[in-house]
């Protein structure tokens, strides 16, 4: 069962990362970023993500989500160099151009929950809200359950969506998810 | 006498005057005749002047060129660490018409040394941009790419996009396949070669050729037959203006007409340039090559522009016979009309002895078949053309040149193709099956985006035929079965995967007063067993009870949520598998089991381009939550559990150790249908092998379309299913009966809840108390 035996050896990896970055929260962890990025967390909120008609490119480049509790893998360099070009374009305003890199990115390691995650950003971008809440919950499923910066990030965005959609009691759900995973 | 002379003569002067009046008054009329004539005649000719000019207008302007829609393959992302073998890689580099020579030179080039290569890429326009062709090291691995480097400098290269395969065009009911190329790309040998053996003084004559004629004639007088034509290009062009077939005066002095008509008003180049793109090369079928941008692609698997002399001057041999000449059927024939063609342009000057001799050296260097780049995918175009008729009016797509990127991964298409066909036909032998009875169907789909990397619509793949992978809608029999389960699943509170269910006879009176006794493959009744074990086993009783247990209106939209459109009558025997579908139906099914529930409507299409190269539409991903994720990943444990000890267990000796796989068998009425519909964690695939006159084949699914489906996978990259619980599911170790128990004990298996649902009840031997999900996970 080489299966079971990677298994094994993925959790054991991972319960490794969590010790360590638990214990190191503690220290180091917090003074390496603002704390005010985690409040923005990975996507801009809505007020900023959409701006009325047609005003110009509107969007930060992205934020990884602050503070990642667990030690995500690194991507591949190939996934790095689609994520760097699709925050370029993004900032350069040029959303489909992000959607595209991302979604190329995504044939290369389609199990990356960081990029489902960007690409739920730019949809939101784009106000396609119902492929957002589908998008960042895809992200969430494919999370580490460790990884509670990117999830609580997900549940925003998806609060975020769910509101421009006018689905009020949805968007505080989500919220209340967002914030259970502080 | 004088008196009577001048009288006669008088006479005759008066009759003379009579006649010379009567002569003026004749010639005034024979001159207004003539005039008249002349004028109609003028008046006739310039009107039929006008009318020719008129078609040739038509012909010239009016009428575009229409330009099939040209299908791409995927493009493929090469970089460290990208699934590719070299093997793989020099497949696609043969799709693309890469030339393998000694030393890369320039653009569609490669070398090899070893697993280390060397290739100069095409300039490519993307639907995201241009990018520019370059020379690139790569060192293929035995399974994937270890590194890319510049060739020059030795710069590391992080991601290199090798441009997609031509894999087929969408032409019109009329069938003329062509690729459209301007004056300016096309190869001076060919335009050379044109000259040499078609029409010697083109640019010198105004359309007619009286000496080539006179030289015509007087070759065909001296040979007693007809030997040599005296039609100038334009002539032939023409020719393919006027739609009747005629061999007449009448038609000769017409195309004359037109050919001057033509010359006097439009360029030479004008002219060069419609006569590259609608002279006939060709006949693959039903399909017209016209043109030597198409003819390129069709003999030489390679652009216009890349033919080299040998090459082009085989094209310029076929003006005079496509058919006669068909290098692929009479390749002698062919030879010696290609070498004809080189030797009257190194007569004529155009190019030296030396590079004569070499290019008659060469050998002829035609695609074994009509590929244009690549394979023949007819099944996968017939779904492109499908999916775009949503978009697109017909004629668009027959004759606007657009350019379609779909997904086809053209090398685990050519491994599907090998796979199917070969297991067919040695279950045909094996099993004393009547040869070529079998039929099947194939189709491979990336599991996270849903879409479709490959599909076969029968054995002969490259026949457009029946499409069985889109239109032989089949019952599905126990491919069904995961949707049961998943909806059962999805209950924890009621069902987990060691819930004891009840394997009873079922005996039921369906609605219309008919009876329904369904019964176990063996014939059997199993009594109680736990819930993974009959769907490992495929019970058929002990998912009747659990289906009725759950209910039909759930079952039917478990499956509805998984993509399926059809209408599903709610009848009990759906639940053992009375639906049909068509392959590609079931593989939308299993995509949004193998995304851990999340569906991707299938794809096979990323981009359109118009003509010019600008974007017109992207079909971008999508998904959708059809169901908890928590409980599809207990019912995936469950589906790899079938691969490895239940019903598809036959695929632990077909496929590569360590690769696992989920999966289910399917097996129809009296044997008529074998299916198995599977995946890894990047692939999804189902096979069908059946008959297309429905009879029974004699085979279950795990012998019919299972090892197909085996060699498919065991053909391409797969990743192995790593079985990552997610959020909300817990490991508990518990006994045979369902019962909560530790690792140390006898018989104890660990098996994931959805968390809470784990069993209450403790068995004896519980030592160790397991209690949560990641850590117990660890340790399993």
């Amino acid at each position: 069962m080489a299966a079971m035996r990677s298994r094994t050896a993925a959790r054991l990896l991972a319960g490794l990362g969590l010790v360590l970055t638990l214990s190191a929260c503690g220290g180091l962890g917090r003074s390496e970023r603002p704390a005010q990025v985690e409040e923005h967390g990975a996507v801009p909120p809505a007020a900023q993500a959409e701006p009325d008609g047609g005003g110009e490119a509107q969007i930060a480049a992205y934020t990884p989500p602050a503070q990642p509790v667990v030690a995500r893998p690194e991507p591949k360099r190939a996934v790095a160099v689609l994520m760097k070009r699709a925050d370029g374009q993004r900032s350069s305003g040029d959303l489909d151009g992000a959607t595209v890199s991302l979604e190329r990115a995504l044939r290369i390691a389609p199990d990356d929950a960081l990029l489902w995650h960007r690409l739920a950003g730019v949809r939101m971008a784009q106000r396609r809200h119902d492929l957002v809440v589908q998008l960042a919950a895809k992200s969430n499923a494919l999370a580490m359950s460790g990884d509670t910066s990117l999830r609580r990030s997900n549940w925003r965005l998806i609060a975020n969506a769910r509101r421009a959609m006018g689905d009020e009691s949805g968007a505080r759900e989500a919220e209340r998810r967002a914030g259970s995973l502080n | 006498m004088a008196v009577k002379k001048k009288r006669s003569a008088k006479r005759r002067t008066s009759a003379r005057g009579r006649k010379s009046r009567s002569r003026q008054t004749k010639s005034r009329v024979w001159l207004k005749v003539v005039l008249t004539l002349v004028v109609l005649l003028s008046l006739l000719l310039g009107g039929y002047t006008v009318y020719l000019g008129k078609t040739v207008r038509v012909n010239f302007e009016g009428k575009r060129w229409a330009v099939p829609a040209q299908v791409y393959a995927r493009p493929l992302d090469l970089y460290a660490g990208a699934k590719v073998s070299a093997t793989q890689l020099m497949a696609e580099l043969r799709f693309l018409g890469y030339r393998e020579v000694g030393k890369v030179s320039g653009p569609a080039q490669w070398s090899q040394e070893g697993r280390r290569f060397t290739v100069h890429t095409r300039d490519f326009t993307f639907w995201d941009g241009s990018e520019s062709g370059q020379a690139v090291v790569i060192d293929a691995g035995r399974s994937a790419i270890q590194r890319i480097r510049a060739r020059s400098g030795g710069r590391e290269i992080d991601l290199l996009r090798l441009e997609p395969a031509l894999v087929g065009s969408i032409y019109p009911s009329h069938n003329e396949d062509r690729v459209l190329v301007q004056r300016a790309e096309l190869p001076a040998d060919l335009v050379n070669g044109l000259l040499a053996v078609e029409d010697r003084r083109y640019f010198e004559h105004a359309g007619v050729d009286l000496r080539g004629i006179a030289r015509a004639l007087w070759a065909n007088i001296q040979a007693g037959r007809t030997v040599q034509g005296g039609s100038t290009l334009t002539q032939q062009l023409v020719k393919n203006f006027i739609l009747t077939p005629e061999r007449s005066l009448r038609r000769k002095l017409d195309e004359a007409l037109m050919a001057l008509i033509v010359e006097s008003r439009y360029s030479k180049d004008d002219v060069l340039e419609a006569y590259a793109n609608e002279i006939f090369l060709g006949q693959e079928g039903g399909r017209a090559i016209h043109g030597f941008g198409l003819g390129a692609q069709f003999y030489f698997n390679r652009p216009l522009r890349e033919l080299r002399l040998h090459e082009s001057a085989l094209l310029v041999g076929l003006v005079k016979g496509a058919s006669y000449y068909n290098p692929r059927r009479h390749p002698k024939r062919a030879l010696k009309r290609r070498n004809l063609v080189i030797e009257e342009m190194r007569a004529q000057g155009f190019v030296s002895s030396e590079e004569a001799d070499a290019a008659k050296q060469q050998k002829l260097g035609v695609t074994a078949d009509g590929t244009t780049r690549g394979q023949r995918v007819p099944a996968f175009v017939d779904l492109v053309r499908r999916q775009l008729r949503r978009d697109y009016r017909e004629e668009d797509l027959t004759s606007e040149g657009l350019r379609i990127f779909t997904t086809l991964d053209p090398w685990v298409q050519q491994r599907a193709v090998a796979a199917l066909g070969k297991r067919l036909q040695q279950i045909e032998k094996a099993r004393r099956i009547d040869e070529g009875s079998l039929q099947g169907a194939l189709v491979v789909v990336s599991a996270q985006n849903g879409e479709v990397q490959a599909l076969i619509g029968g054995r002969d793949a490259a026949f457009a035929g029946f499409n069985r992978a889109l239109d032989a809608v089949r019952p599905i029999g126990s491919l069904v079965k995961p949707a049961v389960y998943l909806t059962a699943l999805s209950k924890p509170e009621r069902f987990t995967l060691t819930t004891m269910i009840e394997d009873k006879a079922v005996d039921m009176t369906l609605r219309g007063g008919q009876r329904w006794r369904p019964h176990n493959y063996d014939h059997e009744i199993h009594g109680p067993v736990a819930l993974h074990e009959a769907l490992a086993r495929s019970l058929n009783l002990a998912t009747v009870n659990l289906g009725m247990a759950v209910g039909l209106k759930p079952v039917i939209a478990t499956l509805h949520a998984l993509g399926v459109k059809r209408e599903i009558d709610a009848f009990p025997s759906l639940l053992l598998g009375a639906l049909s579908l068509s392959p590609l139906e079931v593989s939308q099914i299993y995509q949004g089991l193998a995304a851990g529930g999340f569906s991707s409507p299938l794809r096979a299409i990323r981009a359109v381009l118009d003509a010019q190269e600008h974007p017109l539409q992207r079909y971008p991903l999508t998904v959708t939550q059809a169901a908890d994720p928590a409980a599809v990943f207990l019912l995936n444990r469950n589906l790899v559990e079938v691969t490895e000890s239940g019903t598809g267990a036959a695929l632990s000796r077909l496929l590569p150790q360590g690769l696992h796989v989920a999966g289910k068998t399917g097996t129809t009425n009296e044997l008529r249908d074998s299916w198995f519909a599977g995946f890894s964690a990047d692939r999804v695939a189902v096979a069908w092998v059946g008959r297309d006159d429905n009879a029974p084949i004699g085979l279950t699914g795990s012998q019919g379309a299972l090892p197909v489906w085996a060699d498919l996978m065991r053909g391409i990259e797969n990743v192995s299913l790593q079985m990552t619980p997610p959020q909300g599911v817990e490991y508990h170790w518990v006994d045979d009966s369902g019962r909560l128990s530790a690792k140390e004990c006898e018989g104890a298996a660990a098996f994931p809840y959805i968390a809470g649902s784990q069993p209450q009840e403790r068995a004896d031997c519980t030592e160790q108390q397991s209690s949560g999900g990641f850590w117990d996970g660890l340790f399993n």
